[in-house]
């Protein structure tokens, strides 16, 4: 479960208060949802954390597919992303630099960015997921 | 009365003894100090800086600060590029909201125009009769591009150095230079100093903080920092397994380096006038910094490690610890080179450090800085880097792996170092020849040492 508050029109702290490492994606219906997802390594999460804004993203993209591979899903069934950034002003420009390469610029996928005081593990970004059982 | 934080460190030896050492509060500012008027300050506006990245400016103005002024860098709709005072002299503006016209730019306030060179075009609400555009300018600097990066002189109008243009964008034939740009909040000279300390490689990127470099780091080196024309090499000399391993990095004065990559892993012999990082540490202000400049992509580099030019960008660069965007924890069990300088304080303590014989080269490098710049207080001009019958600067940061010869005893420390030393000037000896000439020169030297061994090097 995720828990927002919000400080004030632009700053919004997460706390994510199921488990850190989530490794589901959960469906209500046809509907599924994967949120929280972090740039750490899903088989040893002591690994440490890439240190670029570039890297983690494309580390929890690589985290996404194998989540989604475990259920027999696909990039293409990704509905919604919602982007969570740390140091919102520094790391916008350089994830929207590379956000083709993480999502393709084919597929049409509802995103928004959203800037936030901190995130687990001090990571730079996160991401929640919403993704439809059958293309 | 004795007064604890009144006494110099070092004297009391006593264990718990933190009350009687406290560490002695620094004032030292010769070296450190970056503005204008201030005597290192003045010394570094004889140079030319790189302090941007050419592919961030794009069609609006950017604020700079640079040697601790506040400027406004942009390219005007003619491609022409401006690096002004910040402020518009007219009410004080900033001109970061300037409207960049054809031609210069355009204060947002009351329309004054300038030019790329800080004269003023126009100034639309005053008289016709008005003699402000003949009797002040806005203040304006050089600026001029290179392998990506814009460079600003910011010194004497009259004593406008040649930009450099370096020979270690050309060896080998398929180097790629990609630009990168990273933000350090500490004074630009411990990042020098970083560069100018290679037993640090030892300890922090291998022995102690993790395996940041390859395995052949482990190895403690003998240290040697021999003087080339315009600065020193700071160099490590290693017998790794059947190999001598010389890694040496350039340290040209006041602020330019060039540093071999860390992942050799001493598997086969090798000689290689080719650096991994070419770079510049650029004051920002006393207490913040970047270093900056370009990585080269080739196969030598890429054969022991792999990268992309995505790698590098502004705050990227494919080497752990070089941000402080990691995790703190992380950082902790994992520091890096911005967690060791930075830590050091804005601006290094330096009357409180107990300098060791590891730290030759940083002393060397501080005394060079000292006189160079008391040499501009004096009105003697500074060494520059000088392009010579349009041929290139030379550089000189190298690595060289040799097989050492079989039965010799390397337990001779002194004879490892002096091996390295010859080795390593010799490059400075046939800087005459091109840079893939003179690694073919270096490498028949090489092996002649080899060859001459337990003899030595002459």
């Amino acid at each position: 479960m995720l828990g927002l508050l919000v400080l004030s029109n632009f700053l919004i702290v997460v706390f994510n208060m199921s488990n850190l490492f989530l490794e589901k994606i959960v469906f209500a219906g046809e509907v599924g949802f994967l949120n929280g997802l972090l740039p750490i390594n899903l088989s040893d999460p002591k690994v440490f954390l890439p240190e670029s804004v570039e890297e983690q993203s494309r580390q929890i993209m690589r985290n996404l597919d194998e989540l989604m591979i475990r259920q027999s899903l696909k990039r293409e069934q990704i509905v919604a992303v919602q982007v969570f950034l740390k140091d919102f002003h520094r790391f916008y420009a350089r994830f929207e630099a590379i956000a083709s390469e993480l999502f393709g610029s084919e597929i049409s996928i509802s995103k928004n960015v959203v800037g936030v005081v901190a995130l687990p593990r001090d990571a730079l970004i996160s991401m929640n997921f919403v993704i439809r059982a059958n293309l | 009365m004795s007064d604890s934080s009144q006494k110099s460190s070092t004297k009391d030896t006593r264990p718990y003894s933190g009350y009687h050492n406290r560490p002695v509060q620094s004032s030292e500012d010769f070296i450190t100090q970056v503005g204008p008027g201030t005597p290192g300050g003045e010394y570094l506006r004889r140079y030319w800086h790189p302090f941007l990245i050419a592919s961030e400016l794009k069609e609006l103005p950017i604020p700079v600060r640079l040697l601790g002024e506040d400027l406004v860098v942009f390219r005007d709709l003619s491609g022409g590029l401006g690096l002004l005072h910040r402020h518009c002299i007219h009410r004080g503006t900033s001109l970061e909201y300037g409207i960049v016209a054809n031609k210069g730019i355009r204060c947002c306030y009351h329309g004054w125009h300038f030019d790329v060179d800080g004269r003023v075009i126009d100034t639309p609400a005053e008289p016709l009769s008005s003699k402000i555009k003949v009797n002040f300018v806005q203040g304006a600097y050089l600026i001029k591009e290179w392998m990506g990066l814009l460079f600003a002189y910011m010194g004497p109008v009259d004593k406008v150095p040649e930009l450099p243009i370096y020979d270690c964008v050309d060896n080998p034939e398929d180097n790629q230079p990609v630009p990168f740009r990273m933000q350090v909040p500490c004074n630009w000279v411990q990042i020098v100093e970083n560069g100018a300390d290679p037993i640090h490689n030892a300890y922090l990127h291998a022995i102690v903080a993790g395996q940041q470099f390859s395995e052949a780091f482990r190895v403690l080196p003998q240290l040697d920092f021999p003087e080339t024309p315009l600065g020193f090499l700071s160099m490590a000399t290693r017998k790794v397994g059947d190999y001598i391993f010389i890694r040496a990095s350039d340290i040209i004065l006041p602020n330019f380096g060039q540093f071999p990559n860390g992942a050799n892993r001493v598997e086969k012999q090798s000689v290689g006038l080719r650096p991994f990082l070419t770079r510049w540490s650029v004051p920002v202000d006393d207490q913040n910094s970047f270093y900056m400049g370009f990585a080269h992509l080739n196969s030598y580099n890429s054969s022991v490690r792999k990268m992309s030019k995505e790698d590098f960008g502004v705050d990227r660069i494919p080497f752990i610890g070089q941000t402080g965007d990691r995790p703190y924890f992380e950082r902790q069990r994992e520091p890096g080179d911005y967690d060791a300088v930075v830590t050091q304080g804005a601006v290094a303590n330096r009357k409180s450090e107990h300098l060791g014989t590891t730290d030759r080269g940083v002393v060397l490098f501080r005394r060079m800085l000292a006189k160079a710049i008391r040499d501009t207080q004096e009105g003697i001009q500074p060494e520059k880097p000088m392009l010579y019958s349009n041929s290139k600067v030379k550089t000189y940061c190298h690595e060289i792996v040799v097989k050492a010869p079989a039965g010799v005893d390397f337990s001779d420390s002194q004879k490892l170092a002096e091996f390295g030393r010859s080795a390593a000037l010799s490059f400075v000896e046939f800087d005459h020849l091109s840079p893939k000439e003179r690694e073919e020169s270096v490498t028949k030297r090489v092996q002649d040492m080899i060859n001459a061994w337990p003899v030595g090097p002459k």
